[in-house]
């Protein structure tokens, strides 16, 4: 069952960096080898992200490529990370690192985004103000729908039914997405309203400010998806990664 | 005529009935199985939950993965192995992986080496000048032990956050204009990490060994007419060398496995360790072989200071 939808793009303080800046840059990838933020650059410890990013940085768009010359070409890429400013690997940075100023910027899923407000070292709008998000304007990024899945050999397949009709009522999706961040796939949740609708909390599903986060339906047409790798690719990919980490 | 034959006296063997080991000390008969009895838990703990898991780890080193889910299928007929995976972590090994392992035996040495410095230094206080005190010491020897080395290593990682409290004292007494990032990446935070989450393990047997020197060898080496430093030197330090020994195996063999330290206070790829390696070989999918092959690696590197414990440890034995 379709549970979550996200982008991944880059999350950054706004206090810092102004949205201008980034969103007028022509490659706005650049921005993590900018090394005026040395030391607080990062990037997700996940071999896919991480190369994906690499990739989209050097126009490649095929996220599933097996042509080891382009997965080569991004792992160089992500290496000059490394003396370029000093990045460092993590998969809780974006929406914890950056609310707490371990990073300035930060690879970043948009649903980490839209829930880092809570993790801000003081509860107020001035500081959630302070944390942005990029996606493409024109939607070409890395996009993903999670998924909850019944194992075929579940001992309760019943009950595990049931809760996915539970998660999949309006309400509870909605108050999931409250807590998480992570945008459900509702007909009736209309991305168009969803930064000016309340949440649970009482403050806007996603904050104005962080409307590259919304997820439309048509991102899922014009996005490039992460798909399983066969083992020879997957192989490549992940001596890439092994690469980078022992550069 | 020939002599006769001298007929020789038949020997005659008393046999002896069996008799079972007596126990010197207290003069009791005790079955032969009895004293190795004493072996049977750990001899079935070692078999059931080293043995077996380790020749499981080698299974999946030579195994394969599942062509569907690429989970790792581990090959337990030796027969059927293959050393595919083998061949290929070794060129990584002797090749890109290189100046992670330096860096790994670099930042352990290190790190070891201060770890000796600070722990002999307390063991030894406590065991010698503890006096009254030596239970209060005891206790704060123990009390790392209680909180988690995950815990302890999350607690400095908000001390040493641009913002944290180790910043804001530097900067408060100016000794720099700056908050530092200590997280960035910097070695220096990572080797104390590893210095901070093992010393425990190093005072504690040091303190147990110093703490029964017989005092008496201390005072002939006064009497003698050596300083105080040449008594610890001459007397105290080579008495101490199987416990320095002991504590160094003790610490050292896990920190060239520790992966957490890393991850939790750097993450940068600078300061990657081997363990690092292994763990993101754990965590990937479909890579089971490549990280059994890389523990085997490291246990057949950590074999090293292992075996020269045991030889040290042998001597010592053959020299009392």
């Amino acid at each position: 069952m379709p549970y979550a939808t996200y982008t991944t793009g880059i999350g950054y303080r706004r206090d810092l960096i102004p949205d201008e800046q980034i969103r007028g840059m022509s490659n706005p990838y650049e921005i993590l080898w900018d090394t005026k933020y040395k030391g607080k650059i990062g990037i997700y410890d996940d071999y896919r992200e991480a190369l994906s990013m690499g990739l989209l940085k050097n126009g490649i768009t095929d996220l599933n490529t097996g042509n080891p010359k382009y997965i080569n070409e991004a792992q160089r890429t992500l290496t000059s990370l490394i003396n370029a400013v000093n990045v460092r690997t993590s998969i809780n940075g974006a929406y914890l690192g950056i609310p707490k100023g371990t990073f300035d910027i930060h690879q970043a899923w948009s649903g980490d985004m839209v829930a880092a407000w809570q993790y801000t070292p003081t509860q107020n709008m001035k500081t959630w103000q302070t944390l942005g998000y990029w996606f493409p304007s024109n939607r070409k990024g890395a996009v993903f729908n999670d998924t909850i899945t019944i194992p075929a050999n579940a001992q309760n397949p019943v009950l595990a039914h049931h809760f996915l009709d539970w998660m999949m009522t309006y309400k509870n999706a909605m108050l999931n997405f409250s807590w998480n961040g992570y945008q459900p796939p509702q007909r009736k949740a209309d991305p168009t309203t969803l930064t000016t609708t309340k949440s649970y909390y009482g403050e806007p599903y996603v904050f104005p400010w962080m409307a590259d986060a919304v997820v439309f339906e048509k991102d899922f047409h014009v996005g490039y998806f992460e798909e399983e790798l066969t083992p020879q690719v997957d192989q490549l990919w992940h001596n890439a990664w092994q690469a980078f980490n022992s550069a | 005529m020939p002599d006769a034959p001298v007929s020789r006296p038949h020997r005659r063997v008393r046999v002896l009935p069996r008799r079972r080991p007596r126990d010197e000390a207290s003069g009791a008969w005790y079955p032969r199985w009895y004293w190795p009895g004493f072996a049977l838990p750990g001899t079935l703990w070692m078999l059931v939950l080293f043995l077996l898991p380790f020749y499981v780890v080698v299974s999946i080193a030579f195994g394969t993965v599942d062509p569907v889910f690429q989970s790792p299928l581990p090959v337990y007929e030796p027969w059927w192995w293959t050393g595919r995976y083998l061949r290929e972590e070794w060129g990584f090994a002797t090749g890109e992986f290189r100046a992670v392992e330096l860096r790994t035996i670099v930042y352990v040495v290190l790190a070891t080496a201060i770890c000796l410095v600070i722990a002999y230094a307390v063991a030894y206080y406590v065991a010698r000048f503890g006096g009254k005190r030596k239970g209060l010491f005891l206790a704060l020897l123990i009390a790392p032990f209680f909180i988690s080395y995950l815990m302890r290593m999350l607690s400095w990682v908000e001390l040493l956050q641009p913002n944290g409290y180790v910043n804001t004292v530097l900067t408060f007494l100016h000794i720099t204009p700056h908050p530092i990032n200590w997280l960035a990446g910097v070695p220096f935070t990572v080797v104390m990490g590893l210095v901070y989450g093992y010393i425990p393990y190093m005072v504690l047997p040091l303190y147990g060994f110093l703490d029964r020197i017989d005092q008496s060898q201390l005072e002939a080496g006064r009497d003698l007419g050596a300083s105080p430093f040449r008594t610890f030197i001459r007397v105290t330090l080579p008495l101490s060398k199987p416990a320095i020994l002991a504590s160094l195996v003790i610490v050292t063999l896990p920190m060239f496995g520790d992966y957490y330290t890393n991850n939790l206070l750097s993450g940068s790829p600078k300061t990657t360790m081997f363990g690092n390696l292994l763990d993101n070989s754990m965590e990937a999918t479909g890579q089971g072989p490549e990280a059994a092959v890389l523990v085997l690696f490291l246990v057949v590197f950590l074999m090293i200071p292992m075996l020269y414990y045991l030889r040290q440890t042998a001597k010592a034995q053959r020299d009392q």
